[in-house]
């Protein structure tokens, strides 16, 4: 398969700025996106088939025996023509972007759409005479970087020419009009692949790809390991927090028993988790789950006729909802390792692989070091804990400095941190395993990015600038459309947290639990208070 | 941003004086803003020097369109159309002291080009750089917002945004690029971003020495020692240079980039990205060695990342800082270098 990959990361917005009428920029946009498109092609299948530049000749683009006009050239050309072809249209809109004097500088720019889009099909490209590749695909990345004017052109020609050969589009999810910019039926004409909700539904997958990534780049490290996963120390269930495992469980018991010792309704719960068998952690655990579920119980104002017992009943499904937020909140209040792991590991990266390297990376600088000194190659729990928590206060401090809008997105980060922290600390854990991100219904989000909204309201500008910002830099992680409970029609937007920010601000690293807000209370928490129309 | 301005009224003289002040707009949100009183303070001084002695035009840049795209370096260009603006001034002088990177390379490279372009015999004015460099009022300034893609500045990409030849014709594989990027403190981001961009095979690093702190280089390498092994930068590959002394920056960076272009023209050449990261003073070598590649037809062009602002440090006293600022000026073009 021919892979062509295209990144939309180049030159192609400054095309936007030239003193040019609107079909002149589309013309040269157009003309640009095909000349890399076939000088990508063309190196493309010198590189899959082994050969030199030298070797251009060999290739020829011909007509395609399925009758498709747009497919076909008057006669084949060769792949030395057609790369000075494509060398010379791009040189000179590259000049023409550059010069001082661009009204002066001619171009080769005559291609109005998408030509090549259907001249690269497989059937078309032959070597020596012979048909090598069996499928192409167009791979265009970056493509929110393109501006409104270039992705709706692309889109729309995308959309009304249909090319013959398979187009991937990727781009960043705020670039938040991309399904309105879509005509046709999803599925049928079009997919939209949600990477990060696709390795959230399948977060094994993805713990797995990762790892496999660090596994290959500790092998390719001076020092004698197998992994990276054998470096990562998993498990607390041992010796050295036996003890304080123990005192966990003994404070956590006193406190359940003093609560309780006017009543009879929680003996049956009690003697159950007395009788619970497993690690000091498991137990330790388990009481914590005892102390929320009578928490809750008796907040809940219940009153009972005759101070009875309770019956246990079946804590399946409660312990599936609650044992994130136990070991969370007793993690935090003990002082007990909650940051490590391979598997906290790739849930911190938030679904993203440069994010993942990065701790990663740290974490095996540890290793290397532990290595020189002669000690094991292992990192603890309590070490792992401590170095994520120190990459995560480096990448907080940094917010102002290296991302737009830096100083907002600080404001709001702390704030929603802040308030998220709070949520999740409450004693009844009632948003288990805890509260790591805002919501707005779509209602309130439409009217943040509202042109007519944002005349009236200028600050709501700039806080779409902010969680534009925001999204784009991995900050906070967006679905578009949450929909709370299956009966119901609203859909709300949701902004998670960056895993990252949660070990920051000490929260959870599960998805799920999210507060309401609303556009007035982000901006004060922005720190921007009314902007008086100018 | 007024020394420069002062230095030239003190120097006296007569005839007719024009003063071009470039109001650049970052925008409402830019962390700038924190600073509208001493930028008001700076104006009323800049006014009070100028009313009366020059006639003040002002000219204003928008930083960023409507769609947040940035538009500042071809407006800054756009600042001047023809020669014949110029031909009615024996000499021009930019004050870059108080200009970001993205404004005064398009500006200077603009009334270059447009002088160079001038006919035989027409009439040409000589074109000055002149900054007041504080290196601890410099230390005291911190980007913010540094934008998340680098871009080749406009003017200066030369052809390192041209894909189709960035294959060498000997093989199907990509022809070297180099990186050289001037080290100053506290560039992390910006390197990083730009190391993005450019992807390097090769890095040379420009270090400021002889300096005025003798121990300068060593901190850098200490500071990027990461960066450094990161991308396997040699310690051969090091370029020492004057941190006072544009033009001698200029000529070892010159001679680097010929250098390279000889020993890997058998690869099908290299393709060059210089990146300005120190004081503006050594800015000035890399507009000078971009310029002259551009004008022979070398592929060397300028890598660059903004930041939408800048904040100070809350304890700088600057009227204190400001007096410990040395003028520099920089005549580089016109009756000095006539043939």
């Amino acid at each position: 398969m021919l892979g062509i990959y295209l990144p939309c990361s180049a030159n192609y917005s400054e095309l936007e700025d030239l003193d040019l009428s609107q079909p002149d920029k589309n013309r040269l946009f157009l003309s640009l996106l095909n000349a890399r498109l076939l000088s990508a092609a063309l190196s493309g299948i010198l590189y899959l088939e082994n050969m030199k530049f030298s070797d251009l000749g060999k290739i020829t683009i011909a007509k395609t025996p399925d009758g498709n006009e747009q497919s076909a050239f008057d006669s084949p050309i060769n792949g030395k023509e057609l790369y000075d072809y494509a060398s010379k249209v791009e040189a000179s809109i590259c000049k023409k972007i550059d010069s001082f004097d661009f009204e002066n500088e001619s171009d080769h720019a005559r291609i109005g759409d998408l030509e090549y889009f259907f001249k690269l099909h497989p059937n078309n490209i032959k070597i020596d005479g012979k048909q090598m590749i069996t499928r192409t695909l167009v791979m265009l990345d970056d493509v929110h970087i393109l501006t409104k004017n270039q992705r709706q052109l692309l889109f729309t020609k995308l959309q009304q020419q249909r090319p013959s050969i398979p187009v991937w589009i990727a781009e960043r999810k705020e670039a938040l009009r991309f399904a309105e910019l879509l005509l046709g039926e999803p599925d049928r004409d079009f997919q939209i692949v949600e990477i990060e909700r696709f390795f959230r539904d399948r977060s094994k997958k993805y713990e797995n790809f990762v790892l496999n990534v660090a596994d290959r780049r500790a092998r390719a490290s001076n020092i004698e390991l197998n992994s990276f996963s054998q470096c990562i120390d998993d498990s607390i269930d041992n010796q050295e927090w036996e003890q304080k495992l123990m005192d966990t469980i003994s404070s956590i018991r006193k406190r359940i028993e003093k609560k309780v010792s006017d009543t009879k309704a929680y003996d049956e719960w009690i003697l159950q988790q007395e009788n619970q068998t497993g690690t000091p952690r498991e137990k330790a655990i388990g009481w914590k789950m005892l102390e929320i579920r009578i928490q809750r119980h008796s907040a809940g104002g219940q009153q009972m006729l005759i101070d009875t017992p309770l019956e246990v009943g079946d804590l399946a499904g409660i312990e599936a909802r609650l044992r994130g937020a136990a070991e969370f909140l007793l993690s935090d209040e003990f002082k007990i390792p909650y940051y490590f792991g391979l598997e906290r590991l790739s849930v911190l990266s938030t679904y993203n692989i440069q994010q993942y390297i990065g701790v990663a990376n740290e974490l095996f600088e540890n290793v290397i070091a532990r290595s020189i000194m002669r000690k094991m190659p292992t990192v603890d729990p309590q070490t792992q804990h401590d170095l994520v928590e120190k990459i995560a206060r480096s990448y907080v401090s940094s917010i102002p400095r290296r991302v737009p809008f830096g100083t907002y997105a600080f404001n709001i980060l702390q704030s929603i941190g802040q308030y998220a922290r709070q949520e999740t600390l409450r004693a009844t854990a009632p948003y288990p395993p805890g509260v790591t991100g805002i919501g707005l219904t779509s209602r309130y989000y439409n009217r943040i990015i509202d042109p007519l909204e944002q005349e009236r309201k200028p600050e709501y500008k700039i806080l779409e600038n902010v969680l534009h910002s925001c999204l784009a830099n991995n900050l906070l992680v967006a679905d578009f459309d949450y929909k709370q409970g299956p009966k119901s029609g609203d859909t709300n937007v949701v902004f998670y947290l960056n895993r990252l920010l949660c070990v920051h601000f000490k929260l959870p690293l599960g998805y799920g639990g999210w507060r309401k807000t609303n556009p007035d209370e982000m901006c004060e928490w922005m720190g921007i208070v009314k902007i008086a129309k100018k | 941003m007024c020394i420069g301005l002062e230095a030239i009224l003190k120097a006296g003289g007569k005839g007719r004086r024009d003063c071009w002040l470039i109001d650049f707009d970052e925008g409402d949100s830019s962390p700038s803003r924190k600073h509208d009183s001493t930028r008001q303070q700076n104006l009323l001084q800049f006014n009070s020097l100028v009313n009366g002695k020059m006639n003040k035009i002002d000219k204003k840049i928008m930083m960023v369109d409507e769609n947040n795209h940035r538009v500042d370096s071809r407006r800054a260009a756009q600042l001047f159309s023809r020669l014949n603006e110029l031909q009615q001034y024996s000499d021009i002088i930019v004050d870059i002291s108080a200009l970001p990177l993205s404004i005064y390379f398009p500006i200077l490279g603009k009334l270059l080009y447009l002088i160079d372009k001038a006919g035989k015999g027409e009439k040409t004015p000589n074109l000055h750089v002149v900054l007041a460099e504080n290196a601890h009022l410099d230390s005291k300034i911190k980007d913010q917002e540094v934008e998340e893609d680098a871009r080749y500045l406009f003017g200066f990409a030369s052809d390192l945004t041209v894909e189709s030849t960035a294959i060498s014709r000997d093989s199907a594989t990509k022809i070297p690029k180099l990186w050289i990027p001037i080290l100053g403190e506290d560039k992390h981001t910006q390197l990083d971003r730009i190391a993005l961009l450019v992807k390097p095979d090769e890095i040379c690093p420009v270090l400021p020495s002889p300096s005025t702190d003798p121990r300068r280089p060593d901190n850098l390498i200490l500071e990027y020692r990461e960066l450094f092994t990161k991308m396997r930068v040699e310690l051969k590959n090091i370029v020492f240079g004057s941190e006072q002394n544009p033009f001698e920056v200029y000529r070892e960076i010159f001679e680097t980039v010929e250098r390279y272009g000889r020993a890997l023209q058998s690869l099908g050449g290299c393709k060059i990205a210089i990146s300005p990261l120190s004081s503006k003073l050594l800015s000035i070598s890399a507009f000078l060695v971009a310029y002259e590649a551009r004008a022979k037809n070398i592929s060397a062009g300028i890598a660059y990342v903004s930041a939408k602002g800048y904040v100070m440090e809350d304890s700088v006293d600057i009227s204190a800082v400001n007096s410990n600022s040395r003028l520099f000026t920089l005549w580089i073009s016109g009756d000095c270098y006539a043939k």
